[in-house]
């Protein structure tokens, strides 16, 4: 059990007002970093945002509620993140290099259109492996047996050639 | 008087001050502070800001000086925030000195009722003592290893 004052209100203290408390020194402390990096003055930051000098102290100071707007005016201002927001943690983007050999239906009249390039921009929206989306598909090369016909993954869809 | 530990965080240690006379039970100046207000509800944000954000900066920041508002030769608590300011609780001052960024002495404090300290009847001499402490520690050759105090015992201060 808390015997002082000091830890009683410590644990009353609701959740939301560490996270205020952690979140807004992390912004000041966030202001402070890029203004070295800029080489920028409090001053001059002020005058950028049309704002007064004990203004912008107060905002390193910590403890400043800022509103959506003030930051992205300041974001401009200093041509810097300054927060940024967690994705969806559902989906997790990874780059990942997968070799796959992809077997392509393509109309007869356009494989005059491969001429010597051979290069195909394909687009396959909603094809999946492994669970993981699969925005787009850059090949590269082509099978030279490109003039064979060759059966298609369902749901892919030849989109263009670039010639 | 004598200065003792407070709180230990990661990297901070904060003191306090303790005035043992007429103090039988040895009430440090900042739960002094914490317990005058502790109980009074229009008091509760400000008071949980207070507390978070010793908290925050003793586990994770270090105390920076730009964390601290300036009060002459002493510091106090809250940083100058607007948001604060704008509820009526938000007028609390703690004094403290800042020693470097992992040591810090809380003194203690009260409600700002005007503008200028000057005119704050029962803040004021809790300004001046905070001062008066500072000034006297600008003097005294403090010993320290990281984030402790080493010499505690041979710190003579006066009220």
């Amino acid at each position: 059990m808390a015997t002082s004052s000091f830890d009683r209100i410590s644990n009353r203290s609701p959740k939301h007002s560490k996270i205020f408390v952690s979140k807004s020194l992390d912004i000041a402390e966030r202001l402070n970093e890029l203004l070295v990096l800029k080489g920028m003055t409090q001053n001059e930051l002020a005058k950028k945002l049309n704002k007064r000098p004990s203004e912008i102290s107060k905002w390193l100071s910590g403890l400043h509620n800022f509103t959506l707007r003030s930051i992205a005016k300041i974001e401009a201002a200093l041509d810097e993140p300054i927060i940024q927001v967690v994705s969806n943690p559902l989906i997790k983007k990874e780059e990942v290099s997968i070799n796959l050999t992809v077997f392509a239906v393509i109309k007869e009249q356009d494989v005059e259109k491969l001429g010597s390039s051979k290069k195909i921009v394909w687009k396959a929206p909603g094809l999946t492996m492994g669970g993981v989306f699969l925005d787009e598909l850059n090949i590269n090369s082509i099978n030279e047996d490109v003039n064979t016909k060759q059966y298609s993954f369902e749901d892919a869809e030849y989109i263009e050639l670039d010639c | 008087m004598r200065i003792e530990l407070f709180r230990s965080y990661q990297k901070v240690n904060y003191y306090t001050l303790v005035i043992e006379e007429n103090n039988p039970d040895g009430v440090s100046e900042t739960e002094d502070f914490f317990g005058r207000f502790e109980h009074r509800k229009e008091y509760n944000t400000s008071l949980n800001n207070l507390v978070d954000w010793i908290e925050e900066i003793g586990d994770n920041r270090g105390a920076n000086s730009d964390f601290f508002r300036p009060e002459d030769k002493a510091r106090a608590l809250p940083p100058p925030s607007r948001y604060l300011r704008t509820r009526s609780a938000g007028k609390l001052r703690l004094y403290c000195i800042l020693i470097n960024e992992q040591i810090v002495i809380l003194a203690n404090g009260d409600e700002k009722t005007a503008n200028a300290v000057k005119d704050c009847p029962d803040l004021l001499p809790k300004f001046r003592f905070a001062n008066s402490i500072a000034r006297q520690l600008e003097i005294e050759e403090l010993k320290i290893q990281g984030k402790k105090i080493l010499n505690l015992k041979d710190i003579f201060l006066q009220y």
